[in-house]
């Protein structure tokens, strides 16, 4: 297979590598060229919760993560916090136009499904309604 | 001069005047009526104009206070009697205690995430959403998890230094980002994620309990003022921070007013 440009910017060129075997047969045979779409993050995720289907894709280089519950978008906003009081180390975390004060820490560790309990805790929220197009407008909270 | 008194201390009369002169704001056609404060709320958490003016930032509590002064003249219009009351969630701390009696803000959502079914505020009849990230046009709200408590608030009103470089969610130090919530022990952020519904939501002013918990934020504000100073050299940052709203910048979209004018609410309120 061949790796384009945009995924040895996405990943670097070892973890491109990892990422295209983790991807699968199904990645390698569809003949990958420079117009094939990069592989999918492995925290991106695509389900149904609670009866709203979910979607979640991760940008890992700008950090503009975008959801969708039953396709409509959710405007989501990536922020720092600190991670402890009077530390100046900090951590990513993501809100959302409906999780608007309720940070969920997320990374590509022991914190990559951040996204995902996000737009759960959003469906929760919602309950029988859905996302307006007000819920989509992009905040650049940095 | 206006005192702010505790949802908990209201007379039937003022519980009456204060839910009727916000139905009247909502009611007004055009101007600054109820759905601009919410719309004003949503534009201003995010960056305008390169500025941090209402959240993540150190104007989180002037421009707070200037957008509570702004509501409270609002509601004056239609009653001039009518001050903004607040919500002391130390105190009061369940679904049923003040504010959220039948005869104020009416009680919790159905089902957990469902519409309010009691007070003046239940139903889209009585009360329409009409700007929100939600399709409901019903106020919902679905209250649990951890207020802060007492002895959070003292921590956080025992640190003497207003705000800390970057002046952001980042700050790790200061009483600024405790107060918001960005670091422990989160006052306010926690308190919207309490009352859930609406108040979870971008489009939080929905619910009118925002503007007793705000003004409880305010009181809390006041309270750090008086025991380390109304003085001006008390907010930070002073000047020349790009990004943020200095001593001497103002407080957009609230023309001419900087965090300057704000720091002594003496003159024109106090809280009981």
């Amino acid at each position: 297979m061949t790796l384009d440009r945009r995924d040895l910017l996405r990943y670097g060129a070892a973890s491109a590598a990892a990422a295209a075997t983790a991807a699968g047969a199904s990645y390698v045979t569809s003949g990958a060229t420079a117009a094939t779409p990069a592989p999918d993050d492995p925290r991106d995720f695509d389900q149904e919760y609670k009866g709203k289907k979910i979607k979640g894709v991760h940008d890992k280089g700008n950090k503009k993560h975008k959801v969708s519950i039953n396709g409509k978008k959710l405007g989501i906003m990536v922020l720092q916090v600190p991670v402890a009081e009077d530390s100046r180390e900090t951590m990513d975390v993501a809100i959302s136009a409906l999780t608007h004060y309720e940070p969920f820490p997320i990374d590509e560790r022991d914190k990559k499904d951040g996204l995902l309990k996000l737009a759960k805790k959003a469906v929760e929220t919602l309950g029988d309604a859905e996302l307006t197009d007000l819920a989509g407008d992009d905040h650049d909270h940095r | 001069m206006g005192t702010r008194k505790n949802a908990r201390d209201l007379t039937a009369t003022e519980k009456t005047a204060f839910v009727a002169a916000v139905k009247a704001l909502k009611a007004q056609a055009g101007g600054r009526n109820y759905d601009w404060f919410v719309s004003t709320h949503m534009q201003y958490f995010a960056v305008v104009n390169s500025h941090r003016y209402a959240h993540q930032s150190p104007s989180f509590l002037p421009w707070h206070r200037q957008y509570l002064i702004e509501f409270e003249n609002a509601l004056k219009v239609h009653n001039p009697a009518v001050d903004l009351p607040y919500w002391d969630w130390t105190v009061d701390r369940t679904t049923t205690s003040a504010p959220w009696t039948s005869d104020f803000l009416g009680g919790n959502g159905s089902g957990g995430n469902g519409p309010v079914t009691t007070g003046p505020f239940a139903g889209s009849a009585n009360w329409r959403i009409n700007v929100s990230s939600s399709t409901s046009t019903s106020l919902r709200r679905a209250m649990g998890g951890t207020l802060p408590s007492a002895a959070n608030v003292s921590t956080v009103l025992g640190v003497s230094t207003y705000d800390a470089s970057p002046w952001n969610s980042s700050s790790g130090s200061g009483m600024r980002n405790r107060m918001e919530g960005w670091v422990s022990p989160n006052i306010h952020n926690s308190v919207h994620v309490w009352v859930g519904g609406h108040m979870a939501l971008q489009d939080s002013p929905n619910d009118p309990v925002f503007w007793l918990h705000h003004a409880n934020i305010d009181r809390l504000w006041s309270q750090w003022q008086t025991r380390w100073g109304y003085d001006s050299t008390r907010y930070l940052p002073g000047s020349g921070t790009s990004g943020v709203v200095d001593l001497n910048e103002v407080l957009q979209p609230f023309t001419g007013v900087r965090p300057a004018d704000v720091l002594d609410h003496r003159p024109r309120y106090t809280y009981a």
